[in-house]
């Protein structure tokens, strides 16, 4: 896999997405779909000129012509310049792994705020990460703290949403109401 | 008019005002400094406060808030590359690449010495253009602002993408997923497949945290170096480094600061014309004006004055319609004239008329705050900047946190989360492929603006609405944005073609004589 053959693929994921989008929004009345239905031409338009030019660059290459280098060396989301190989290496080796890691850990917050609630989650989740990449336990207890606190206070203090509010918690509160009340009775 | 400016500046004399003030401006920089919270924001969480104040004590707090809520989104979009609000992804351009050269500090410096001058200019131009201000607005109308919407858009895309056509596409597929929730022309519910969660389309926060913020954590962590990379901690302290450094560099460049500014100040007199477009516009000003163009994106500190003078400028500009006709400037001021409200004030000619010394109260409460949260902010640089100096591992996982519950925050829903992680993953894609996530977020907050400037142009004008000669001029100048650099190098190509033309004939010519000879 290259980075030629990425930009093709999401060059044609685009154009698949742009025709859906067209799809969806000719079914909406006149006023509401006109303007989308405008944007999503021109879009629809830039793609097609991309992927042409794309595919064009690279037979260029194959026979010695341009490099396909970015134009007037670019910066790419005022971020560092991405020379052409090094989205596919991005993902192979320590690197690769590093990321697939964050990339987990972030979709596992996710769900860790659906069990523990906001608060709760920021901490723990945050302690998780910094235990799993060995940073040294003061600073991994005090800035896991710090996170938890702070996202209450903000939450449930400053904005008054239920900080604390997760399934696993309501489950357990549930399960010790209905012990209370096998007890009682 | 000059007695109501000297009695504005006299009602502040009051101590309990000025201690209002402070807790409004700390609290505005805390605020600030996180992202999801900006000045929409600040003043929401104030406003329940403000019953019952005095109008001068309750004022203080709101606009010492709102006045000094963008600098610390500005820090953060210059230290972490996690803008306080979708506009200011425009500091992060060369504000981020001095932070990863070790020179956080300084670009803090630029930008708390180019806020505290823009809105300090915002308030002459207000100052200055409440007679002049009728005039102004009534010559943009609807297909003026869609062009200006449409010019905003293409160029930010065309100069932030790595090909022209990849910058189109950034622009549009912002401005398409703008187009999702409910449409207010129409009242058609788009592209929401009957999820309620949808009704109000994505938010610009959730967006904006996972193109930027989650993005940048993912790729520093992958990297597993810090955001300054591999400089030294104790470079901060040396010549070239220092907060001081950077705020001489804008009082270096001070004509740019003020044609900057004066670009914010008349974007912000244009009701709804917002931030997004003066911070970009001045930007590519800067960046026309340049004698090194090639170095933005790459941290050039005229990226961050630009910007950053046009962003606090603004404020001051956006006060004009609000004040005067009751029609607010920004976003923000939609939710100011609520706050105004409260303390009995209706904001619109009468108030000129019968309260002009709370009018410009509130001018100089706008500039005071700008200006003491920018010394706040110097004083405070060196310190923060320390944190761009820590190890991916630290401060990845804390930066994350905040950034996705500062997308549930704004929606108050726990797909905003969802959203912001989608969009991290893609952005994390379209950013390694050449597209602009800068041009797609700046679609995506100008997206509103140009759907219905657009919808009541056609409905009003038909397809006439893009002859008329400021709309076709702004039109014009899209399009030379993309034609022109394609021009330029058709005549260096044949200029070079004919040069190496001429010289082939003259070493002809020579060789005939020679052969003469």
């Amino acid at each position: 896999m290259t980075d030629r053959r990425v930009e093709l693929i999401v060059g044609g994921v685009l154009l698949v997405a742009g025709l859906a989008y067209i799809g969806v929004m000719s079914t909406y009345p006149y006023r509401a779909r006109i303007v989308p239905i405008i944007v999503t031409v021109v879009m629809l338009g830039a793609v097609v000129w991309d992927l042409v030019s794309t595919a064009m660059t690279g037979r260029k290459r194959q026979g010695g012509g341009e490099d396909g280098q970015p134009q007037d060396g670019k910066n790419v989301s005022g971020g560092t310049a991405v020379d052409d190989r090094e989205f596919v290496d991005v993902f192979r080796g320590e690197s690769g792994r590093r990321l697939a890691f964050i990339a987990g850990w972030t979709v596992l917050f996710l769900l860790a705020v659906r069990a523990f609630g906001f608060a709760p989650a920021a901490g723990i989740w945050t302690l998780v990460f910094f235990l799993l990449n060995r940073v040294r336990l003061v600073t991994a207890v005090i800035t896991s703290a710090v996170i938890g606190l702070g996202t209450y206070a903000l939450l449930e203090l400053l904005l008054n949403i239920p900080a604390t509010d997760g399934f696993l918690f309501d489950a357990v509160a549930s399960v010790s109401e209905a012990a209370a009340t096998v007890r009682s009775q | 008019m000059l007695d109501a400016m000297f009695d504005g500046i006299l009602l502040l004399g009051d101590p309990t005002a000025l201690l209002y003030l402070t807790v409004g401006m700390v609290v505005g920089i805390i605020l600030g400094f996180l992202p999801g919270l900006g000045g929409l924001a600040t003043l929401a969480l104030l406003m329940p406060f403000m019953f019952g104040m005095e109008p001068v004590h309750g004022l203080a707090l709101i606009l010492g808030a709102y006045g000094a809520v963008s600098f610390g989104g500005s820090v953060t979009a210059i230290l972490t590359k996690t803008p306080g609000t979708g506009e200011q992804v425009v500091t992060t351009f060369d504000g981020y690449p001095m932070t990863q050269q070790g020179k956080g500090a300084r670009a803090v410096g630029v930008s708390a010495a180019a806020s505290a001058f823009g809105g300090l200019f915002g308030v002459i131009i207000v100052f200055i253009t409440i007679p002049l201000a009728r005039q102004i607005i009534t010559l943009m109308r609807p297909p003026e602002l869609f062009a200006l919407a449409l010019l905003g858009i293409m160029a930010l895309g065309l100069l932030d993408a790595r090909t022209p056509a990849k910058g189109i596409i950034s622009g549009a597929l912002g401005l398409m997923l703008s187009f999702v929730g409910f449409d207010p022309v129409t009242g058609v519910s788009r592209m929401t497949f009957g999820n309620l969660s949808l009704y109000d389309g994505f938010g610009i926060t959730a967006i904006t945290m996972g193109l930027f913020a989650v993005v940048e954590m993912f790729h520093i962590y992958a990297k597993g170096v810090s955001i300054a990379g591999d400089t030294r901690v104790s470079l901060s302290k040396e010549k070239g480094y220092r907060v001081l450094d950077g705020v001489l560099d804008v009082v270096k460049r001070w004509k740019l600061m003020v044609q900057c500014g004066f670009i914010g100040a008349a974007a912000g007199v244009i009701p709804g014309m917002g931030g997004g477009i003066a911070m970009f516009f001045s930007y590519g000003y800067a960046r026309s004006r340049s004698s090194d163009p090639e170095s933005f994106g790459k941290g050039n500190v005229e990226g961050i004055i630009g910007p950053e003078s046009a962003n606090n400028a603004k404020e001051g500009g956006s006060l004009v319609p609000t004040l005067t006709f009751g029609i607010p400037g920004s976003s923000g001021m939609a939710l100011f004239i609520g706050a105004l409200l409260l303390l009995g004030f209706t904001p619109g000619p009468d108030m000129v008329r019968d309260n002009l010394d709370i009018v410009f109260l509130i001018a100089w409460l706008i500039a005071i705050s700008n200006l003491i949260a920018s010394f706040i902010g110097v004083g405070m640089a060196p310190m923060l900047a320390r944190a761009t100096f820590l190890k991916p591992e630290v401060i990845a996982p804390p930066l994350i946190a905040i950034a996705l519950i500062g997308s549930f925050i704004e929606m108050r829903l726990l797909i905003g989360m969802t959203i912001a992680v989608v969009f991290a993953f893609v952005g994390y894609v379209l950013r390694n492929t050449g597209y602009s996530n800068a041009g797609l977020t700046l679609g995506f907050v100008l997206g509103p603006l140009l759907d219905r400037n657009l919808n009541i142009s056609l409905q009003a004008y038909g397809w006439s609405a893009f002859l008329r000669p400021i709309t076709l001029t702004i039109l014009v100048l899209a399009a030379s944005l993309i034609l022109a650099p394609r021009i330029k190098r058709w005549i260096a190509r044949r200029a070079e073609r004919l040069a190496t033309g001429q010289e082939g004939s003259i070493e002809d010519a020579n060789s005939v004589v020679t052969l003469d000879d």
